[in-house]
């Protein structure tokens, strides 16, 4: 028996020992409250039934016996909600962290996600879709989801929202491009869609909502467009060029032998003769096609032109007071020039070209209604992190010559081909089409760029941004030139017959002794064997084989003080920079006149004498 | 043979325990120690059913075991407590 006592004293003893410690532990989180009690009454239970046991073993009380077969019972009654309450903790915890998971995902994702009912009232929405608007859970919470701050800015995307609940409650998939009033006040662009959610059983228990930010791929997309559209026109304005390069080419050399025979004939004429009339005309004639050649090149940007400092400002107040005259009574004429604008590196003419040009197709746009023009003339200055309006303008000072009307304005499916040469929406008579692509070739030659800005029926603001320069001197008047007339001994190389025999023609009448080469390799030759017979060659750039610059080079190596007219069908620096490092005296644009011829000479013998003064 | 009615029935009130655990044994597996735990039950549960025996054969082996078993038991979820009640991270997993 004193075994037994032992054991179940060793059994009292440590069901007193467990009771003390959960008795200890009462204050801490875990298990929950409900357990811990429910532990504290299972381990009192335990210590009060080892207190009979030992009480009886050792026959200490056997009055007890009632008392131990009440507490024996509820042993394993309690053992199983212990075991319950604990299993149960576990499910909730489990359930707690599955939802605490899942939520954390449903908050942190980028996407905008929410849960209506199929009323369409919301019932849970996620934390980036409240911050994305700036809106308060609570106020959200509940009411129908077209009446939310998602829907706020648009009637006509709440009656959408309004019938996608419903289309979506019936079990369809609903999906379209949507916007939110973000919180800082501008729009976000969405990828909204709503979807049903299902039971096991098939049955839809509510909608789901969700969102996908498409605002940068929006904008990117737009720029995109935006960039397309300005590689189509620079690809157009370069194949315009290319296409205008080679049609002077081939216009250059007619007209040279159309305008060299008729002044040679007409210098020619016997006084009273009555041919002389005609002649002046097919020289007129000429000289109009040599004009619109000179268009063309300045629309394709190879036509060179001295650029000398001017002021805009007083070319604009001097293209006003000449236009004002002309303008019809209901137009109005309002302008503010800055006169402190700073002067930019131009030409005069084209400058004028571009004023008149985009005053006159304000004025046309306002014929019939009338309106008011108004032109600004300002100074603008852009930093590198400026946006320049999509242009691809440097960062720097420029003037802005803006001129707006208040007209017809420019129909959007006709505004990518305003700058086109020959497009034009005026009527016959009205309007060639070439004042725009005038503008737009100039500005762009200067470095600049012009922007429109139109809508259709309440008019256009046409901006031209010319650079500006620091410091510059106003340009002054060029002296004259007087043609002055020298007996020459001209070599003529070009390998085009018409074109040599005009130009023999022409210098021979100016009294010049003339040798003609229709090759490269027939010039050198002749200029090897005779380097000192020549006072001036005439070099057509675009010949085959050797061309004409490096022509010149060979012979400036036989004899290197001969001076060489390179004659090209259109300017370009290249042509400019290859003949100053090559040595030739002057380049000379085709068709040349007979006057023009002259006053080359001129200027090359003036070029050679100071050239001899120098050296000698 | 001498059975006591108080003693059946705790017999039958555990078996009717032990019949919950392995219904959520699943559940009940998942408890911290919980070999310990169901140890200690399934020795009180052995103890109460040799209670009942040692009326029909072997009373003093019976008798004595059921003294062994009773205190095994408790020690076991003497030490249960230990581990799991003064350790935070062991109960919550």
């Amino acid at each position: 028996m004193i075994l037994i006592e032992s054991i179940d004293a060793l059994f009292l003893a440590a069901s007193g020992a467990a009771f003390l410690l959960v008795l200890q532990s009462l204050h801490r989180g875990y298990p929950t409250l409900k357990n811990r009690i429910l532990l504290v009454f299972l381990l009192l239970f335990i210590f009060i039934y080892s207190a009979c046991l030992f009480a009886e073993a050792a026959i200490i009380n056997t009055s007890m016996d009632e008392f131990e077969d009440i507490v024996g019972a509820l042993l394993p009654m309690w053992w199983a909600f212990v075991l319950y309450g604990l299993t149960q903790e576990i499910a909730n915890r489990d359930l707690e962290n599955s939802e605490r998971k899942f939520r954390t995902i449903f908050n942190q994702t980028f996407q905008y996600t929410g849960l209506l009912d199929l009323n369409g009232n919301l019932l849970e929405i996620n934390t980036t879709a409240m911050e994305a608007v700036g809106a308060k859970r609570s106020e959200m919470i509940g009411r129908p989801f077209w009446q939310t701050a998602w829907w706020s800015h648009s009637r006509r995307l709440q009656k959408k929202i309004k019938n996608a609940v419903g289309k979506t409650a019936s079990g369809k998939i609903v999906r379209f491009e949507a916007s939110h009033p973000a919180a800082a006040g501008s729009l976000l662009y969405v990828d909204f869609s709503l979807k049903p959610v299902m039971d096991r059983n098939g049955e839809i228990t509510m909608l789901i909502a969700e969102g996908r930010d498409i605002t940068e791929w929006k904008r990117a997309t737009v720029e995109k467009e935006k960039l397309e559209i300005q590689l189509r026109q620079v690809h157009k304005m370069e194949a315009i060029g290319t296409l205008t390069g080679g049609i002077a080419h081939d216009f250059n050399n007619i007209l040279s032998l159309i305008l060299g025979y008729a002044e040679m004939a007409k210098d020619g004429e016997q006084p009273g003769a009555n041919t002389s009339q005609e002649l002046s005309k097919i020289i007129a004639a000429a000289t109009r096609a040599k004009d619109l050649v000179r268009q063309m090149l300045t629309v394709s940007r190879q036509m060179k032109v001295e650029r000398v400092p001017i002021s805009v400002a007083s070319m604009t107040t001097e293209v006003l007071t000449m236009l004002r005259t002309s303008m019809s009574a209901g137009i109005q004429l309002v302008y503010d020039i800055d006169p402190d604008c700073k002067p930019v590196l131009a030409d005069s003419t084209q400058v004028r070209q571009i004023i008149i040009h985009l005053c006159t197709n304000a004025i046309h746009a306002m014929e019939e209604s009338g309106g008011t023009m108004e032109i600004t003339l300002q100074n603008v200055f852009w930093g590198e992190a400026d946006n320049r309006l999509g242009t691809n303008l440097e960062p720097g000072a420029y003037v802005v010559l803006r001129v707006s009307d208040t007209g017809c304005g420019i129909s959007p499916h006709v505004m990518d081909r305003i700058f086109d040469p020959y497009f034009t929406t005026k009527e016959p008579g009205k309007g060639t089409g070439m004042g725009l692509a005038i503008v737009h070739g100039i500005i762009g030659d200067y470095g600049g760029a012009v922007t429109v800005d139109s809508e259709e029926g309440k008019g256009t603001d046409f901006a031209v941004y010319f650079p500006a320069i620091k410091q510059a001197k106003m340009a002054a008047g060029g002296p004259d030139k007087a043609l002055i007339f020298e007996k020459e001994r001209i070599l003529l190389v070009d390998d085009e017959e018409p074109v040599l025999k005009t130009g023999r023609d022409v210098l021979e009448q100016m009294g010049c002794q003339v040798t003609v080469r229709r090759t490269s390799l027939d010039a050198l030759a002749t200029i090897h064997n005779n380097p000192d017979v020549f006072d001036i060659v005439f070099l057509d750039q675009s010949m085959p084989g050797i061309d004409g610059a490096d022509l010149a080079r060979r012979i400036f190596s036989i004899r290197p003080d001969l001076p060489v007219v390179l004659c090209v069908d259109s300017p370009s620096s290249d042509h400019e920079e290859a003949a100053k490092s090559s040595g030739i005296a002057a380049v000379a644009v085709k068709p040349i006149t007979q006057s023009a011829i002259a006053e080359l000479m001129q200027d090359v013998r003036i070029t050679s004498g100071e050239e001899l003064d120098r050296l000698n | 043979m001498i059975l006591h009615e108080n003693e059946i029935v705790m017999a039958i009130l555990g078996m009717g325990t032990l019949i919950f655990i392995f219904l959520n044994y699943h559940q009940v597996k998942r408890l911290p120690s919980s070999l310990t735990l169901l140890s200690s039950f399934y020795l009180l549960l052995a103890a109460w059913l040799l209670t009942v025996l040692e009326g029909i054969f072997w009373g003093e082996v019976f008798n004595f075991l059921e003294h062994l078993f009773y205190a095994v038991s408790s020690v076991l979820l003497l030490v249960w407590c230990y581990q799991t009640l003064h350790s935070k991270d062991r109960f919550l997993g």
